[in-house]
Order: C-alpha cells, then structure tokens, then sequence
C-alpha cells in the first residue's frame, strides 16, 4: 500500500469516527470509581458490580434514549490513586459523568478533582458528611450521610420498643455507647438529640477509644449494669462488636432491647463470633432484602432481574452493597441520564434537581429528590435484626420481611 | 461496691496476664539482642490466622493448636533472626528499626494481600462459658489464658534463672564480649532468644483468638500496650514485664469504670509518664540497659 491511499483510508476512518451520528453505536461514557484492589476491595467490588449490572440490565432494554451506557473502569485503591484515575478518566479517556466510590477516604480527593474539571460526579455509598457539604455543583450523594445510620436506633426505640413493652417512651430508659471516633461520637450526638426531642431519658452516655484496641470491656458493661438502661444503642466496629456481645453475655447484661447503628451490629460474619448469642440484637442498616410488597411494581420487577442478573454474572448472592451499587447506577442512568437534556453536566444538574422520584420506586425502598446541596433525601436506613443468625428487616414497617423476635431480651429485668 | 471493686480487680488482671504475655518475647528480644522488634505483633497476628485456620478448616481447638502453632513459630523466629536481624545487629539503631519496621509493613500487606481486611473470628462455645467465683463472673477463656501466661512467664523466669542455657543468656544480655570469651555461642544464643520471642507471643495469639477477632492490623493495635509494658517494667526484665503488665490490666479497669472508657489509655500513660520521671529505668530495669554495649 502506498502513502497516499494509507492516509485517505485513515483519515477516512477518523472522520467517521468524528462525525458519527446518533446511530444505535454511539455510547454514553460513565467512569466507575471505585477501590478494587487493597484494603477496601471487598465492599469497593461489590458496589462496582451492582453498576455493572444496573448498565448492562438498561442496555438490554435498548439503553438511554436510544444511547448504551459505556462502563470506563477505573481502581481507586488509595486517596491518590483516585487522584491519579479521576484525571486519567477525564482528560484520557473523555469521561465527563463519574460514579463512585465506596468510602469517604476515595469520595472526598475523587469528587474535588472532578469538580475542578467541571465532571458529574454521581456518589453512591461513600458516607461522610462533608462530602456535599463543600458547595461542589456537580457532586450528588443517592445514599444516605452517616447521621442517617443513628437516627433509626431512636426511631425505633419510640415508635416500636416503647409501644411492645407498653410503655410511654417518657418511661423508656437509654444507653448510648461508642467508639470514640468522629463515626461513632456522631450516631451518638444524633441519638442524644432524638432522645431529648423524644422525652427518651439517657441514663449513661459513654464512648471508649476507637480502632480495635479494646481487650476487655467489663467495666463499661459493669457501668451499664449499674445504669440499668431498657435499651443500648452502640457504635462499634467489628471488634467491639464482638466484645460487647461476648462479655454482656458473659456478665449477664440484658438490655430489653439492644439496638447498634450499623458498621460492627451489621456485619455477616457477627454470626460466626457470637453464635445464637446474636439473635434478638438489632441493627440500622443500608436496606438489604426489603419486603418487595413495599415496593413500587417496576421496581419489584428491577429486583427479581438485578438478582438474577447478578447470580449468573457472578456466582454469589446480591447483599446490601451490591443492591448499593446498584440503585447508584440505576438512578443515574435511568433517571438522571435518562431525563436530562444531554448528558453534559449542566444538563444532567438540573435534571437531578428536577427528580421526584417516589419512595419505593428503587429495587431496596428508596426514592429520588435532591436538596440544593447535593443530598438525596429519600434514601434511608432499615432497622434489622438478627432472627435465627439472618439479618432481617423489621423497620420501617412497610418494607419489613419480619416482626421483632424477642422483644423485650429473654432474661431482661 | 465492693462486689464491683472485685469484679473491676479481676477483669483488670485477666486482662493484664494477657498484656504480660505479649510483652515477655519483646523483652527479651531486646535483652539479649538490643533489638526492638517493630514486628512482633504481626507475628502474633499470623499465629491469630494459623490458629483460625486449624480451627476452621481442621476442626483444631485453639488450645491443642498451642501445640502446633508454637513450634511454627519458633521455626519462624529462627529464620528471620538468621535472615534479617543477624546482618543488623552490629548496624546503627535506624537500620534495625528500618528492618523490623519494615518487616511489619511486609507482614501487615501480605496478610491483606492473602486474606483481605476482613475480621476472621472462631466461635468456641465452651470459651465464653462462665465460672463464678463468690460474686464475681469469670469468663473460662480468660481464666485459663491469665493461669496460661502466668505459669508460662514463671517457666521463662525459672530457665533463665537455674539453667546452663539461661545463664548463657543474661550473660550475653549482659556484655556480648565477655559471654563469647567464656565460650558462649552467642550466635546460637541470639538464634534461640528471637526464637523463644516469637513463640511467646504466638502463644499470646492463639490464646486471644477465641476472645477477639482477627484482621491484618490486629497485631499492631493489640502490641501497642506491650511497648507501654516492656518500657514501664524496665527494658530486658522479665519480672518488670509481668508486673507491668498486670497493673496497666488493673489500671485501665478501674480507669474506665470511675473515669470513663474514653480516657483509660490517657490514665495509664499518665502513670507511665509519672513512673518514668521518678524511675527512668522502669519499674526493674537497670540504668544503661537501653544503651549498646560494644560487641
């Protein structure tokens, strides 16, 4: 081939490429965002593949306005590695809608870097408050900020455990315990002020220090017997999770309900720690396996295909992070692309903006309606608890599966 | 209250058996060897992980895996001295506290790397089962791990003191030179001591496995307490290591029960900071004993 018919025949091609009109080919980029490699991995891959599954279930159904969704991956194992991959999807591969990030630590440098750059930025499960508290115009949050996760221990404490064991929540006598970190000090600022507004009396309020360094929690457990709370509300991760659980045992605490927000209280694995012992203790939690009967009817039939989809693509069972990566990509697609003018990040801001999008109409309850900040404000967190060594969802009580089970704790004074 | 004082006293203690038990191998290890070893709680970390996996995977109970995860250790005590420690022992202080700090990240990431962040804990019925003594409960676990380190504590104490090998070791604690002049193999001797702190503190994972749970940090947060103890008790005393041991156990009992749990830590170092001002040697230790002596 000589020079000349080479470059006709490329440039041939790039001008195709340039000029390609809105055929069924023409995509629509979205970066993922997410840590899947290092020490976050686990709950990173599960939400990249709830996202995964969300794009490839609207491309099947003939994509966004006629365009696929195109999936541009990138791994934001670090602070900076989200840095580095957030630039490298904007200025290499053209990227202009991101979705992200797992955790606060990749959410807060990966959100900056795009709104320097003018880049939606659509955030799924990270759970800081700060992260829509910067004024950033193009950073938009579908999950709830960590107060969410604090708030239903309260709720529930007035609406279902006062009523169960008759009594006025003026009567009802609360714990609030943590570890001291800014998660832990805030789920029990916001606890605290719900008690207050509630007429609920906390009896102790006590935090301990943070970050698995606790051998022995007794004389915590010894100051709560003697405070003799009808509920314990706790923050604790993993670790102290345990602990609690072991030595109230074994020091024969029994609050009449005991009630954690998430991180340690909502982890699988608390069942392989405690054993039997775990029943009866609730939990707030991301929603995992709502009663569909809450559902919207689309949205019950999203549910039955995201499961199916996401078993025979990945051999496992769709649990509370992937249903997050999910409904993240889902509600950016469908909804925010799906009803925006372009997919230009003005456009796609003022479709946020414009969402109404009902409670119930996500495969796990929440809804869609955005406050001048960048929050969703109809997403939530679920009271489960653990019924036969299984998380089970019993609050709120249109999406709950179950009714509470031991309440008030056998063996409670 | 009184019955509370004696609860606080004995949860205090129970936990301190198991702070004496991690600090005993750091201790020695810096005796003998005037290395501090950064890594010594990922090795109790990895003898969490043996201990999960024999009782996961094989069905062992974490006291029978005492028997299998100790040698390992020892093996695994032998090796990096030959490995690493050995070449730096007559380096400058910041190449040993490169090496073994270094050796921690290694061990830290190739845990994450193998088993992820996750906490790994085992179930053991009969672990959380309780004995009451008078008013006072006593979880079994903890009981025999207190009898556990401290029988194990006195051994170390009574082969250091009565034989030949012991011997051989305060003597190479004491002057490196001297020892090998009197025919001393202070290679072999270096060998055995890093070994015996390895498996001490192993023994210290295994038995703490049916109380916490295990992730590739676990190690790092749960060792910190034992720097605090080697320090307070006096650099290479073995006793000093038991008695601090117990009292920062005590200390963050009572602490957290009249004070509050946030500042038991602040409590203790505050007795460590006082200790230290009016005996800067810790509680046993010999003045100079933080100081090299010349090979």
């Amino acid at each position: 081939m000589s020079l000349k018919p080479m470059l006709t025949s490329s440039l041939l091609g790039i001008a195709v490429l340039a000029a390609a009109p809105a055929t069924a080919q023409e995509t629509i980029k979205v970066g993922t965002v997410f840590p899947l490699t290092g020490p976050t991995a686990v709950f990173g891959t599960q939400n990249f593949q709830g996202v995964v599954v969300a794009a490839e279930m609207i491309n099947d159904r003939g994509g966004v306005k006629g365009k696929k969704i195109e999936l541009v991956k990138a791994d934001a194992a670090s602070p900076q590695a989200a840095i580095a991959e957030v630039n490298r999807l904007i200025t290499q591969a053209g990227v202009k809608i991101l979705v992200g990030s797992t955790t606060t630590a990749v959410a807060m440098p990966a959100t900056q870097e795009a709104e320097r750059a003018g880049v939606f930025y659509w955030e799924g499960a990270a759970i800081a408050e700060q992260i829509t508290e910067r004024g950033f115009k193009y950073t938009f949050r579908v999950a709830l900020p960590a107060a969410g996760l604090g708030t239903p221990a309260m709720d529930y404490t007035v609406k279902v455990v006062a009523p169960t064991l008759k009594r006025d929540p003026k009567d009802i006598r609360v714990a609030i315990v943590g570890e001291e970190s800014s998660f832990g000090i805030s789920m029990a600022d916001v606890n605290v002020a719900a008690a207050k507004e509630a007429g609920v009396q906390v009896v102790l309020r006590e935090t301990y220090p943070a970050g698995s360094k606790n051998t022995d929690l007794s004389p915590l457990i010894l100051k709560l017997r003697a405070a003799n709370p009808d509920v314990l509300i706790a923050t604790a991760f993993f670790n102290d999770a345990v602990l609690l659980g072991r030595q109230m045992k074994e020091l024969r605490f029994v609050p009449k309900a005991y009630i954690g927000t998430s991180a340690g209280h909502s982890t699988l694995t608390l069942a392989d720690a405690l054993g039997d012992a775990v029943n009866g203790t609730f939990s707030s939690s991301y929603p995992p396996d709502v009663n569909p009967g809450g559902l919207t009817e689309q949205a019950r039939a999203d549910l039955t295909e995201f499961k199916r989809r996401y078993q025979e693509k990945y051999k496992v069972v769709p649990s509370v992070q992937e249903v997050v990566g999910f409904v993240a990509g889902w509600s950016l697609f469908r909804d925010v692309i799906g009803t925006a003018e372009s997919a230009e990040p003005d456009k796609l801001r003022e479709a946020v903006m414009k969402l109404d999008v009902p409670i119930g109409s996500y495969i796990n309850g929440w809804g869609a309606k955005f406050d001048a900040k960048g929050q969703n404000v109809r997403s939530f967190a679920t009271v489960v608890q653990w019924q036969d060594k299984k998380m089970t969802v019993v609050y709120p009580l249109e999406l709950a599966t179950a009714k509470p089970i031991m309440l008030p704790a056998p063996g409670s004074k | 209250m009184l019955e509370t004082l004696l609860q606080l006293f004995v949860s205090g203690i129970l936990a301190g058996g198991i702070y004496a038990l991690m600090s005993v191998g750091l201790t020695l290890v810096f005796g003998v060897l005037r290395v501090v070893n950064f890594a010594h709680g990922e090795y109790m970390m990895l003898a969490m992980y043996f201990t999960f996996w024999l009782f996961t995977q094989l069905s062992v109970d974490p006291y029978v895996a005492i028997l299998i995860v100790l040698p390992a250790a020892w093996l695994f005590g032998i090796a990096t001295e030959w490995l690493l420690i050995r070449r730096t022992l007559d380096a400058p202080h910041i190449a040993q506290v490169f090496v073994t700090l270094a050796l921690s990240v290694l061990l830290q990431n190739l845990a994450l790397l193998f088993w992820t962040a996750d906490f790994r804990s085992i179930f053991v019925p009969y672990a959380s089962s309780v004995v009451e003594i008078g008013p006072v409960l006593v979880t079994w676990s903890r009981l025999i791990n207190f009898i556990i380190a401290i029988v194990t504590a006195a051994a170390v104490g009574a082969m250091l003191k009565y034989t030949y090998t012991g011997m051989a070791i305060r003597a190479t604690a004491q002057d490196r030179r001297s020892a090998r002049l009197m025919g001393v193999n202070v290679d072999r001797i270096y060998s055995m001591t890093f070994a015996l702190g390895s498996a001490l503190v192993a023994l210290a994972g295994v038995l703490v496995m049916p109380l916490f749970p295990v992730n590739p940090f676990s190690g790092g947060e749960f060792i910190l307490v034992a720097f605090v103890v080697v320090v307070l008790g006096g650099m290479g005393s073995l006793l000093g290591a038991v008695v601090a041991g117990l009292a920062i156990g005590v200390i963050e009992a009572f602490a957290a029960f009249y004070l509050g749990s946030e500042v038991k830590q602040l409590v203790y170092f505050l007795f460590f900071v006082v200790v230290l001002l009016v005996m800067p040697a810790g509680l046993f230790g010999k003045r100079g004993a933080e100081v090299m002596d010349v090979t």
